[in-house]
């Protein structure tokens, strides 16, 4: 089998995965998780300020395009992502989690920013939810308050990672 | 129009007079309060006390009407059947104060969660739990 690539990791990559003929030999599932980690279908699902940073990611400036990921969807339905973007209160937390019930397997959560991590700066506050992650079970959180779209993007590519890894190790998710 | 006169005048009710008190103050055309522009209340400790402003778009004057209830057993007549304006501002207060509404045709938890938050924000003796306090909920 031969490779011809410059690029040394891609190299390292592909030397592993080609077979005669420069066919790519792979499991199912593996194959699979390159497909979900390289085209989420977030859930348009805006809470609060860090939704703005969102939607600046999706527009032209940052093109979150480049990765497969701009598929907003408006139905939970048609989503396999969900972005907590800002802060969640204790009034808005059933219809959030309906939302999540409703999402399809496999689907993940990302908790966006301070608000949806931790509380942010309202952790004190009685009526706002100290991070989701105590309703929702969450796979990447993103620092910042709000997130610059670099940062939303960098938490969806370390989903991506994250999804592929598990397939390889052949784990759940 | 009439000439721009704001005044806000502050006159006491009771809670069995209240309702009468009001439609006296919205129907009689010496007064005129068509408007209702918020209802709210403050704890005094062992009354909460109720506050409603009126406005009057006839003499565009204000005026601000009070009546006190036990903190123990809040319970007041709703006003919503005068002003419809009355029914978000008392399921506010409703959340934040505890106080019942008698007659409200929808007393669901406006701004609290639906089973509500179990206590009341805005009453004095309620002291917040800080960042750990939340465990348990």
């Amino acid at each position: 089998m031969e490779v011809t690539t410059e690029n040394p990791v891609a190299q390292s990559r592909l030397s592993g995965l080609l077979g005669p003929e420069n066919v790519i030999v792979t499991t199912v599932e593996q194959l699979f998780a390159w497909a979900q980690g390289h085209s989420f279908w977030p859930l348009t699902s805006g809470l609060a300020c860090c939704a703005l940073e969102m939607m600046a990611c999706g527009a032209g400036r940052f093109d979150l395009a480049r990765f497969g990921y701009e598929v907003f969807r408006p139905s939970p339905r048609h989503a396999d992502l969900l972005i907590v973007a800002g802060t969640l209160t204790w009034k808005m937390a059933p219809p959030l989690v309906r939302l999540y019930e409703q999402m399809p397997e496999s689907k993940w959560v990302i908790a966006m920013g301070s608000c949806a991590s931790g509380g942010g700066p309202f952790v004190d506050s009685y009526s706002v939810v100290q991070g989701v992650d105590k309703i929702l079970p969450v796979d990447v959180y993103i620092p910042g308050c709000p997130p610059r779209p670099e940062a939303l993007m960098h938490g969806m590519l370390t989903l991506k990672e994250k999804v592929m890894a598990a397939k390889r190790r052949g784990g759940k998710k | 129009m009439n000439q721009v006169m704001i005044e806000t005048g502050v006159v006491e009710s009771t809670p069995a007079a209240l309702l009468a008190d009001l439609q006296e103050l919205r129907d009689n055309a010496a007064y005129r309060f068509d408007r209702l522009l918020d209802v709210t209340a403050v704890d005094r400790g062992e009354t909460l006390e109720l506050v409603y402003r009126l406005h009057s778009l006839q003499t565009n004057c204000d005026l601000v009407v009070k009546a006190s209830v036990d903190s123990a057993k809040p319970e007041i007549a709703s006003v919503s059947g005068l002003w419809e304006a009355a029914l978000f501002g008392e399921r506010e207060v409703q959340d934040m104060f505890g106080v019942v509404f008698i007659g409200h045709p929808d007393p669901r938890p406006l701004l609290a969660p639906e089973d509500g938050f179990g206590f009341f924000p805005l009453r004095k003796n309620y002291k917040l739990p800080g960042r750990s306090g939340q465990a348990g909920r």
